[in-house]
């Protein structure tokens, strides 16, 4: 009996331990590269090719590895670039990595130093700023410069002015999609409450008077992600009020920006929304989806929000919902109408072992017919122009945006500057703490203040 | 004395291989996360990449001078402090019902099933759950208190400062009544028949027993108890507060765990949260072994 007892538990200790080595061994066989063999071919054969300006006549060979985020874009568009690609370049080993959480897989590659080559820089944990400042991604200014596109103009001079942005002297991000946070609506909601959309500030709290005796709220935002409203909301006016001078002040934290007149009437106009009861009770502990959805149910008229909330709430939309998407009430009488343009972007890993590769790739997806081609697969304006007759652009609400933007009295600003992080934070939280009327605008200004001092002084 | 010997080798072999799978777990996915996080305390990094700046103790110094660190620790000790005395109640009480109060045994394992149950789903199901019974528009707690005519209590639950952690706390609670129940039902069953029938030839009324027999013959597992919920709270409230507030609004529900997290990943400051995660196992240590002490008692019987 003892001798039987014996053997079984010396057979299961021993299982314990090889599945033990097994789950230690798996966790580090992902460190390992299986194409770092295929990438010392390419450097070898990458080194002897000569500048970036010559058209796609080179073979590309080796390998080289996109890192794409699927998202509220999708992954119809990726997959038909990506076929092209390789039917193009039939002796390139092309690897993708997709899919809704693939920025959270290639974080440690990334910490690394191994990461992939061309990536798509959208989703949580993307590639951002951050990794620009540690100096991780690949200058691409002489790629701007220098890269022919189909019209023998440069990829430049194709992208909207102001898209590509500097951190320390390099571009690193190349603009693709393009997003201006605003206010969203359902034009059905106004029409059947004969209620006119508000053209500005005062139109809008009267708007809000005219909302409460209906019983809607006249907004409603994700409580608890507040930077839905700074963004849609707050930085919209701040250059309608100060152009983008001023935004960019807010950003730094130039000492007395946040108390200067032109930011704290913003505030104060938020602060007299939340006491004249104009935001839906309960906003505040919202997330997005459920801001949206109670958006969508029309209990609320304007949510702020970004391009990619119709593709995000597409199987929750009412079918007579009309969704447009306006900037006229973020500005005060006599201002400009004005958008905050940011572009979601790709960007090439600073070590890549494949540096043609991943800009070929970049190339082939700046063509006009690719460029196109986004445009009536995700139903997102770009960054690349391109000549948008003939393309079939299904959604009302792109139309409505795409309309705002060709506006010339818009002022589409996109800031050099990047947030102070603790600054950011603050503005974001304490919106809160306005909307529920436990703070007010002085308060939150002058906070903004002490925390921007602090900041600038321990760099 | 050599085949004593031998004997003695072969035993201490065989005890390490037993010992070895978790102990090197242990070393693997406990010590070595703690040594590289005291590593990374003492360095800005921004977490994303390879770069690394040394800058000694300075996160430390920044630490003290942080008012949502003060925020986020007053949160986490009254969510322990509430959690505490919520879950031992609540426990005891139903573990006293189920074996006290004379049920058949098909009335005691359907009340042990529903009580446990909670335990067994995951921490995502359960701040679904509770998000949704919160959400103050069709939510259940506000439409429920409508519907009886108690609309003056509304609240938007989980966005209110005053109402967050006061909503939060009980979500912690309902997770995790279930194993302390069955904790106190297995010592409770443990003790001796004639005790209590000693005392009732006495004269001795349920209230009695309970205090001059049950509790006491149990203290060690209601010490246990207290110790387990303590140090548990510290790493499990941070994933609700993050899952159902993100530590909102303005900070009313930030706890320690969730400001480590905020500050990693959405402040990119890797360096800093490591250094306030040194802080908090300090404190955790500090704070069980302050707790073991003061709850050691001695039993006379």
């Amino acid at each position: 009996m003892k001798k039987i007892n014996a053997i079984k538990v010396l057979s299961v200790s021993v299982i314990m331990i090889m599945l033990f080595a097994l789950l230690s061994t798996g966790c580090g066989s992902q460190s390992k590269n299986p194409e770092s063999t295929g990438s010392s071919e390419t450097s070898r054969q990458s080194s002897e090719s000569t500048g970036t300006t010559a058209p796609e006549v080179k073979e590309l060979t080796g390998n080289v590895e996109l890192q794409i985020f699927v998202g509220g874009y999708g992954d119809a568009w990726w997959n038909e670039m990506i076929d092209a690609f390789k039917k193009q370049n039939p002796k390139l080993n092309v690897i993708v990595s997709m899919g809704p959480k693939v920025n959270t897989q290639m974080k440690t590659r990334w910490v690394s130093d191994d990461a992939p080559d061309f990536v798509y820089c959208d989703g949580a944990d993307s590639v951002t700023n951050q990794h620009a400042i540690d100096g991780k991604l690949m200058d691409l200014k002489d790629y701007f410069d220098s890269t022919q596109a189909g019209d023998g103009k440069s990829i430049r001079e194709h992208i909207l002015p102001g898209m590509i942005t500097q951190i320390n002297g390099g571009e690193f991000f190349a603009p693709y999609i393009f997003n201006a946070w605003s206010l969203f609506y359902d034009s059905k909601l106004m029409t059947d409450n004969s209620i006119a959309v508000p053209q500005n500030t005062d139109d809008f709290l009267a708007a809000g008077e005219a909302l409460k005796a209906k019983g809607i709220a006249l907004m409603d935002y994700a409580g608890m992600y507040p930077g839905y409203l700074y963004f849609g909301f707050v930085e919209p006016q701040i250059v309608a009020a100060g152009g983008k001078q001023l935004l960019e002040d807010t950003m730094t934290g130039k000492p007395g920006v946040y108390n200067s007149d032109a930011f704290k009437n913003i505030i104060k106009r938020i602060e007299a929304m939340a006491q004249k009861g104009y935001f839906l009770k309960g906003t505040t502990a919202l997330n997005h989806t459920q801001s949206q959805m109670e958006w969508l149910n029309r209990k609320a008229a304007f949510i702020p929000n970004g391009l990619w909330v119709e593709n995000e709430m597409k199987n929750d939309i009412p079918s007579d919902f009309v969704m447009q998407y306006t900037a006229a009430p973020l500005r005060a009488a006599g201002e400009k109408v004005s958008l905050v343009g940011s572009a979601v972007s790709m960007a090439i890993s600073a070590n890549t072992k494949n540096p043609e590769a991943a800009k070929a790739f970049l190339t082939h997806i700046y063509k006009d017919s690719s460029v196109k081609r986004f445009i009536e697969v995700c139903g997102a304006p770009t960054c690349y122009k391109v000549d948008t007759t003939g393309v079939n652009i299904s959604s009302q609400m792109v139309r409505s945006c795409m309309d705002v933007l060709a506006d010339p009295e818009v002022q589409v600003v996109t800031p050099q500057a990047i947030y102070l992080t603790e600054v950011q934070t603050m503005m974001f939280n304490q919106l809160n703490s306005i909307v529920l009327g436990k703070m007010t605008a002085d308060e939150y200004c002058a906070n903004l203040e002490k925390e921007a001092a602090r900041v600038l002084a321990s760099k | 004395m050599t085949f004593r010997l031998r004997k003695n080798i072969s035993r201490n072999i065989f005890i390490i291989i037993f010992l070895f799978p978790a102990l090197a777990g242990f070393c693997l996915f406990a010590v070595y996360p703690m040594l590289k996080g005291m590593y990374t305390s003492l360095y800005n990094w921004s977490g994303v990449t390879s770069a690394m700046k040394f800058i000694g103790l300075r996160n430390y110094t920044d630490l003290i001078g942080d008012p949502y660190v003060l925020k986020a620790f007053k949160n986490e000790f009254l969510v322990i402090f509430w959690k505490v005395i919520l879950i031992i109640l609540t426990a005891l009480f139903f573990a006293l019902a189920l074996t006290r109060l004379k049920l058949n045994s098909r009335e005691q394992s359907f009340y042990r099933v529903i009580f446990f149950f909670p335990n067994i789903l995951s921490v995502i199901i359960i701040t679904n759950i509770w998000s949704f019974v919160y959400h103050p528009t069709i939510g259940i707690l506000n439409t429920g208190l409508e519907a009886i005519g108690l609309q003056r209590f509304w609240h938007a639950w989980l966005g209110e400062p005053e109402t967050v952690l006061g909503a939060l706390i009980p979500v912690t609670c309902w997770a995790g009544v279930g194993l302390f129940m069955i904790i106190f039902i297995a010592a409770i069953k443990g003790i001796p028949e004639e005790l209590f029938e000693s005392t009732i030839i006495d004269g001795a009324n349920e209230w009695q027993q309970l205090i001059r027999i049950i509790i006491p013959m149990i203290w060690e597992q209601i010490k246990f108890s207290v110790i387990t919920i303590i140090i548990s709270t510290f790493g499990t409230t941070s994933v609700f507060v993050i899952a159902m507030t993100q530590g909102g609004p303005d900070n009313a529900s930030q706890v320690v765990g969730s400001y480590i997290y905020e500050l990693n990943f959405n402040q990119y400051r890797a360096g800093y949260a490591t250094a306030l995660g040194v802080v908090l196992f300090l404190v955790v240590l500090i704070i069980t072994g302050i707790t073991n002490k003061l709850m050691n008692k001695e039993i006379d019987v």
